[in-house]
């Protein structure tokens, strides 16, 4: 199986505070990985470090085989390679909701127009949003734009999504149509880290759950051993909160 | 009483002069706003050795009076053997004065801008530059619209100061008119009444475009930024 991150040794600080602590991480090709824990223990610092929207001051990440930090020219292939889904959506509200998947194709790959736009519609044909191809961003529901955005990533062709807190932001009753496109893609043998407090979500379609607390790494199982046997105390203090 | 005969004898050259007062803010305006715009963007990056020119050069542009800086770059140049015209002058003057302005307003407008677009720019593999023309300055400049249209009608009134370099514009006609016809009622009350219009027709502009709903139409319409199809 083909290993798609490797972080080793990773630290960051924002000012004094250190918020990862010598991460060492290992994702490989299909696998749904789900970092949980406590707010503030860095993971969606870590998440935001695997393509450098956060600078990190000590440690290498490798993704896709390539170191990230060794040149621009790296950062930019991993770039172009993965996809990144945000919390808060970060549609771009000045156009139209195809222009919005398109974009990167056209600019980042320079992909015919046609071929572009074609790409798109089947992208959010996929995520249920057929009728929506000439809406802006704003005239959206949260779960709508979400899909939306994750069809934006997806556009790209990536080999890794990243998902940061992707239903933390949404009603309840739109956090399923969210989801279930993300099991979808799970199930299609996407390579996928999450940020989530969405534990049955977890459950369900996770390989790997990692448990982070206090910017360090305390357990990193297969889904099944995660909860049913956890190792470290503050894991099983966690579990039993949130369970 | 209102002299008719004479404001029609000598609407003709009113009117080219207004059409020089609109050459003069047209051709300054567009500068300004390239120099606007860059200097804007450069005014939120971190680091010293960008910020503290572009803070001299907003500084020393916003303490001096417009008059002085048009005399400084029309006379005062000349001694370092840059030679210009009055109408360069006055166009490097106007448009170095506004873009100052001009620059704060982008930087404004950029620092209102939320940080997830640019997060999600990069995410996606477009460079900065991309990042820069696609998605952040169409969203910042539809949101700053207001605020540079005001900006670019004091612009119009400041070319008035053009006259005291010759410049055939509103204000240098006016003052030949009347001193040629000791009418200086209808000679300055024409430009008056002409200087108005120009600013009517430009906050009724802003009107109509801040009142747009449609995102992005608006400033993609007038900028033609952003236009992705």
């Amino acid at each position: 199986m083909e290993r798609v991150v490797r972080i080793r040794g990773l630290h960051k600080s924002f000012g004094k505070l250190h918020v990862l602590k010598n991460i060492d991480l290992d994702v490989y090709e299909s696998d749904v990985l789900v970092l949980c824990g406590p707010s503030g223990a860095g993971k969606s610092t870590l998440l935001r470090c695997i393509n450098m929207l956060e600078h990190y001051h000590e440690g290498t990440i490798d993704v896709l085989g390539k170191d990230i930090k060794s040149s621009r020219a790296n950062l930019s292939y991993v770039r172009k390679n993965s996809g990144m889904v945000f919390q808060h959506f970060n549609l771009f509200p000045h156009i139209s909701v195809m222009d919005n998947v398109a974009l990167a194709p056209i600019h980042v790959k320079k992909i015919p127009k046609d071929q572009a736009y074609e790409k798109a519609k089947g992208l959010l044909d996929q995520v249920g949003l057929s009728a929506k191809y000439d809406a802006y961003p704003g005239q959206l529901s949260g779960g709508q734009k979400q899909r939306v955005a994750i069809a934006r990533a997806l556009a790209m062709d990536p080999k890794l999504m990243l998902f940061d807190e992707p239903t933390s932001a949404l009603d309840p009753e739109m956090i399923k149509e969210v989801l279930d496109v993300m099991i979808k893609l799970a199930l299609g043998g996407m390579t996928m880290i999450i940020v989530s407090h969405e534990m049955g979500f977890a459950r369900e379609v996770a390989n790997k759950i990692g448990f982070l607390d206090d910017g360090k790494i305390i357990e990193l199982t297969p889904k099944n051993e995660f909860f049913t046997n956890p190792r470290s105390e503050r894991t099983k203090e966690f579990l039993s909160k949130i369970l | 009483m209102l002299d008719m005969r004479l404001i029609s004898q000598y609407l003709p050259e009113f009117f080219e002069a207004l059409f020089e007062t609109l050459k003069v803010a047209a051709l300054s305006g567009v500068f300004a706003l390239i120099i606007g715009t860059v200097v804007g963007i450069i005014s939120t990056m971190k680091s010293k050795l960008a910020i503290i020119p572009v803070g001299i050069y907003t500084g020393f542009i916003r303490s001096t009076p417009l008059l002085v800086q048009l005399y400084f770059v029309h006379y005062g140049l000349p001694i370092t053997g840059i030679m210009l015209t009055s109408f360069q002058s006055a166009i490097i003057a106007f448009s170095l004065n506004s873009g100052a302005y001009i620059s704060e307003i982008v930087r404004g407008g950029l620092a209102s801008m939320d940080k997830g677009q640019s997060e999600a720019s990069r995410a996606l593999g477009l460079s900065w530059f991309q990042t820069m023309r696609l998605i952040i300055l169409p969203q910042v400049f539809k949101k700053i619209l207001p605020p540079l249209i005001s900006q670019f009608s004091y612009l119009i009134k400041d070319t008035s100061l053009a006259a005291v370099l010759v410049i055939p514009e509103l204000t240098y006609t006016a003052r030949k008119i009347a001193a040629r016809t000791y009418m200086p009622f209808e000679s300055f009350g024409v430009p008056m009444l002409m200087y108005f219009g120009i600013y009517l027709i430009l906050a009724l502009l802003s009107r109509f475009i801040s009142g747009k709903k449609e995102p992005g139409r608006s400033a993609r319409r007038w900028f033609g930024f952003g236009k992705v199809v």
